[in-house]
């Protein structure tokens, strides 16, 4: 009987056991669940990051300082210095006969596909967007906010841009916001804000210089909306496809271009009048060439192993417009004027439009930049310092301590080889090392 | 005999809560028959969550109001539990005569507690891994490890105080009654203690009413987790929700006195 | 009663015991022994006060006046508790659980209860023990309640109408299983208000009218104080008269008609119709359980209806 008994009580005494599997399921839950990454390191030690480039000429944003040992530490520049005491035991790469300079800044594209990946394997850590749908952007913006290793460069974005319905602009598919009257301005600046817009660009575009007629913003409502960017203490950024609106959208107040014109050349007087109003300028001349039916394209493909061109990257470069628009001697020469009278040019391709691809082209556009008259360095800073300077991003764009370690080391002396630049030996991303695309750099045609 | 019995009551605290854990497993399995009980308790915060923290959500940048409403949601999601187990299942247990054939039995009265609270705090852990889930991996929040853990911790603790009011209805109300004033209270505290939509969006009398409810300051207590309170300070929230449970905790042992005398 | 052959010690005893509902005295000093291996029958119509002194000697009500002891204990002491199980006037155990795991539970209260298939057995549950409560008929929740009763192996088992609301059949059949409790040797109180229960089942009945004990004795001498029948007539014979008659257990005027309960109605009318030849109207009921106790109190004088 008393077997019987106990062989009946044997059921509850599972009880406690469900119930600590209970609890440690309840508690395996809530380890799964997601916590943030740690939003400024140093909060936390990254140490895969630690290593340093030994003896390796910098360019540090603005120029270039030979014979540089670099520390990264945590995902951050720890010092650069000569003949630094570096720890025992720290990886060291040997920079002799390299350039190492902060990852590149393309400061005009447009995010797409697998963009941020297929331009960081080209040593573009950072990219400017001037248009894409804010919930891409909302979604790839945390990024940069987190050390991490990851494929992907960092991303800010204009997101939505100012444009009147059936304008420039619109014509992707995407839906756009549009705005029609000055009256709107400030609440489509603010939900622009709203959005996480790291700044306001704005479309005035009526199609002429292509021999086009569509529907654009008037003078009052790009003057009100410049207006309430500056409110919410926004950058107000334009494409301005002719000198002329160019000039009329500097007298409103606009903080840059996102294009430099391609209809007339500017006077020496208005460059003068574009560099005292601080303003910035952001040629695109890899867009402009490409427009005039002289693109980059195919001769960067060219320079390229095969395998480190994306489907993407090798269509967009190979793509070309309709037919020529402009020619690229005006665009160039405007640029020239405008560097010369002390306006700040900053380095960025307006990929991927047809004759341009992620990342690669801002190669290209470095070399079109020397071209309008920026030296070595001038054309470097253009893509990086300069660059990062216009925007107020912090943290990127100059080699030095506390930096982010975005990183591009390449084989050569970019001071004398500017064309260098491709010859990329690797690439750093939060201090990690990314897979890197290497080109045989030639001469464009 | 006499040694026999000694030698059992001897057992203790052992033995006592080997009765409370088959206690516990024989209550929550009557409940989770009971489709009417356990379907609204397992489902309705996960979808009010749903539909205002994640759905309502989409395509805001801030991740404010998820993080708030689960905090919020999962105090509501004790609720029910808590104040359904005790206030409705004690009144009928009582009604049906099945509490009294109990109390001659040698079960211990404290057993029977643990069990009635072990219950609500199951359906209650269920209620907030599921919500920490679809918030987690669904809503985009992201907590620090301890506040993930810290937010389930005075939640689940939130059932103790939750059961008194529970508690204390179940041993007054007939089961009819209970019924009726379980789902006044069960609305009524989880709108006006802002479980449901943020209590800063209340006209201010209502703000200050809601410090008559411990679901107010259970819901302020696992916002301060998340820094997301109205902002008063901890041994408020603490000292009106124990002063709250010691007065249910008085009327229900009134109630039970009542009951036993009759 | 002290003749009776049990010359232990009673198990359980209340003494002296009197309990108030407000004003309704339910109780009225009472006095009752439980003694060790017999079926006690509490015998009294509705609301002569038999759940009330079964809760006393349970524990389940607080006493007011006077004192209950179970095994020389409290009566909610924990060890008394342990020994002893109830079967209460109560609707039910929770619906959703089946009757096996009920019985899990209540075998887990105790230190060491009667094997599953034993209780199953004895309360004729095999075919229904995964059945859950709310889908048992009357009868077989009443059977169940039984088995909870036993769950603990109990020296003492408390019955407190345990056939209430069941039909003939499910009557018979608890019967045969308290029978089965007596046959186990177990003590038994069994409340009731039929007369042919307690006579069925117990050793000892102790009658409780108004709180009182009014009768207590072997089945055979209550039901010879209690096989009376009622005589109403039309009669000259006035209520005094009729009082004197030695059959006459009781006599009420009710209008015109004269009531007299009485233990031998045939020399009774013989006696009266001798007395009044007009006699009319004349009607001869079997007494209910209530005329009963009122002749077992030996007299009508209390005249209030008795209902």
């Amino acid at each position: 009987m008393s077997d019987v008994a106990a062989a009946e009580r044997s059921p509850w005494r599972r009880d406690p056991w469900i119930a600590l599997a209970a609890v440690a399921v309840f508690a395996g839950i809530v380890m799964i669940l997601p916590v943030p990454e740690p939003a400024d390191p140093p909060g936390g030690p990254l140490p895969e990051t630690n290593f340093a480039v030994v003896d390796v000429t910098v360019f540090d944003g603005e120029a270039f300082r030979p014979h540089r040992d670099v520390w990264v530490e945590d995902g951050r520049i720890r010092a650069v210095g000569q003949r630094l005491a570096l720890p025992d035991g720290l990886p060291r790469v040997d920079g002799r006969g390299h350039t190492l300079l902060p990852g590149l800044i393309d400061a005009h594209t447009h995010t797409y596909g697998m963009m941020l990946t297929d331009a960081l394997r080209f040593g573009v850590t950072t990219v400017f967007d001037q248009f894409t749908m804010p919930s891409l952007a909302a979604a790839k913006r945390p990024a940069r906010e987190r050390l991490a290793r990851g494929d992907e460069s960092d991303l800010f974005s204009a997101g939505n841009l100012a444009t009147a319905p059936g304008g420039h602009g619109t014509q992707f598919g995407v839906p756009v916001e549009t705005l029609t009257t000055p009256e709107e301005a400030a609440a489509f600046v603010r939900a622009r804000k709203e959005e996480g817009a790291d700044w306001v660009k704005i479309v005035w575009e009526d199609g002429g210089t292509f021999g086009a007629d569509i529907p654009t913003l008037d003078r009052e409502t790009i003057a009100a909306v410049i207006e309430a960017a500056h409110a919410e203490e926004l950058l107000a950024v334009i494409h301005a496809s002719t000198l002329e609106h160019s000039l009329a959208a500097l007298d409103m107040g606009i903080d840059g271009f996102v294009h430099v014109w391609g209809d007339e050349v500017i006077s020496e007087a208005d460059a003068a009048r574009f560099a005292e109003a601080g303003v910035f300028v952001i040629p695109t001349l890899s867009v402009r060439v490409a427009a005039a039916g002289e693109s980059m394209g195919p001769a960067l493909l060219e320079a390229t192993e095969p395998e480190h061109v994306s489907p993407m990257q090798r269509q967009t470069l190979t793509q070309t417009f309709p037919r020529p628009v402009g020619t690229s001697e005006a665009a160039v020469e405007s640029v020239r004027r405008l560097h010369a009278a002390g306006v700040r040019i900053l380095a960025g391709t307006d990929a991927p439009n047809p004759g341009t691809g992620f990342g690669i082209s801002m190669h290209g556009e470095l070399r079109l930049l020397e071209r309008a008259g920026l030296s070595a360095a001038e054309a470097l800073a253009a893509a990086t310092g300069v660059a990062a300077d216009a925007f107020g991003v912090e943290d990127r764009g100059r080699l030095a301590r506390g930096r982010i370690a975005d990183l591009l080391l390449v084989a050569g002396d970019l001071e004398s080889d500017l064309s260098r630049s491709a010859a990329i030996a690797g690439v750093w991303k939060d201090g990690f090392p990314v897979e890197a695309a290497w080109t045989l750099p030639q001469e464009p045609q | 005999m006499a040694a026999h019995s000694a030698r059992v009551l001897r057992r203790g605290l052992f033995w006592q809560l080997r009765i409370a854990l088959l206690e516990t497993r024989f209550q929550f399995l009557g409940y989770l028959r009971l489709p009417a009980f356990a379907v609204p308790t397992l489902l309705f915060p996960l979808f009010f969550y749903l539909f205002f923290g994640v759905l309502f959500q989409q395509g805001g940048v801030s991740l404010t109001a998820p993080t708030y409403m689960l905090a919020t949601y999962a105090v509501f999601g004790v609720l029910a539990p808590s104040i359904f187990g005790f206030g409705v299942g004690l009144a009928q247990e009582r009604d049906t005569g099945a509490l009294l054939l109990k109390r001659t039995t040698p079960m211990p009265t404290a057993a029977y507690l643990f069990a009635r609270v072990g219950v609500a705090m199951i359906f209650g852990a269920v209620v907030v891994a599921s919500l920490f889930l679809l918030a987690g991996f669904a809503a985009g929040v992201e907590l620090h490890r301890w506040q993930w853990f810290a937010l389930a911790a005075v939640i689940l603790a939130g059932v103790l105080p939750l059961s008194a009011v529970g508690l204390a209805i179940g041993a007054w109300a007939k089961q009819q009654a209970a019924v009726a004033v379980v789902n006044l209270l069960f609305i009524g505290m989880s709108v006006l203690s802002g479980l449901w939509f943020p209590i800063h969006m209340l006209p201010g009398f209502l703000q200050d009413f809601a410090n008559v409810f411990p679901a107010y300051h259970l819901g302020q207590l696992a916002l301060k987790v998340i820094d997301l309170d109205l902002g008063r300070p901890l041994w408020f929230h603490l000292a009106l929700l124990g002063g709250q449970t010691a007065v249910c905790l008085a009327v229900a042992a009134a109630g039970f006195r009542r009951f036993s005398g009759r | 009663m002290s003749s009776e052959p049990h010359s232990t010690a009673p198990l359980a005893r209340l003494s002296g015991v009197s309990h108030r509902y407000g004003d309704v005295l339910a109780l009225d000093r009472l006095d009752l022994e439980v003694r060790e291996g017999e079926v006690l029958a509490v015998l009294g119509p509705n609301g002569a006060g038999k759940t009330t002194a079964v809760s006393l000697l349970l524990g389940t009500l607080t006493l007011q006046t006077g004192a209950a002891r179970v095994f020389g204990s409290a009566p909610d002491a924990a060890e008394v508790r342990l020994r002893r199980g109830a079967m209460l006037q109560v609707s039910g155990v929770p619906h959703t659980l089946t009757v096996a795991e009920h019985l899990a539970l209540f075998r887990a209260y105790y230190p060491s209860p009667l094997p599953t298939a034993r209780l199953l057995e004895m309360a004729g549950l095999q075919e229904i023990r995964d059945r859950r409560f709310a889908k048992l008929s009357g009868g077989q929740k009443q059977r169940v309640m039984f088995a909870l009763a036993l769950a603990g192996d109990p020296e003492l088992v408390f019955l407190d109408e345990p056939t209430a609301g069941l039909d003939l059949d499910g009557r018979r059949r608890l019967w045969d299983e308290i029978r089965g409790l007596k046959a186990a040797g177990r003590t038994a109180v069994l409340t009731t208000h039929y007369l042919e229960e307690a006579d069925a089942l117990a050793d000892r009945i102790a009658v409780i009218h108004r709180g009182r004990l009014i009768a207590e004795g072997t089945p055979e001498k209550i039901k010879s104080r209690t096989a009376g029948r009622v005589v109403r007539c039309v009669t000259k014979i006035s209520a005094e008269t009729a009082r004197s008659l030695p059959e006459a257990a009781r006599v009420e005027t009710k209008g015109q008609h004269l009531e007299i309960v009485t233990a031998g109605p045939e020399a009774l009318l013989r006696r009266m119709f001798q007395m009044d030849p007009g006699l009319s109207d004349l009607t001869v009921v079997g007494a209910g359980l209530e005329e009963a106790f009122l002749a077992l109190t030996g007299d009508g004088a209390g005249a209030d209806g008795g209902t």
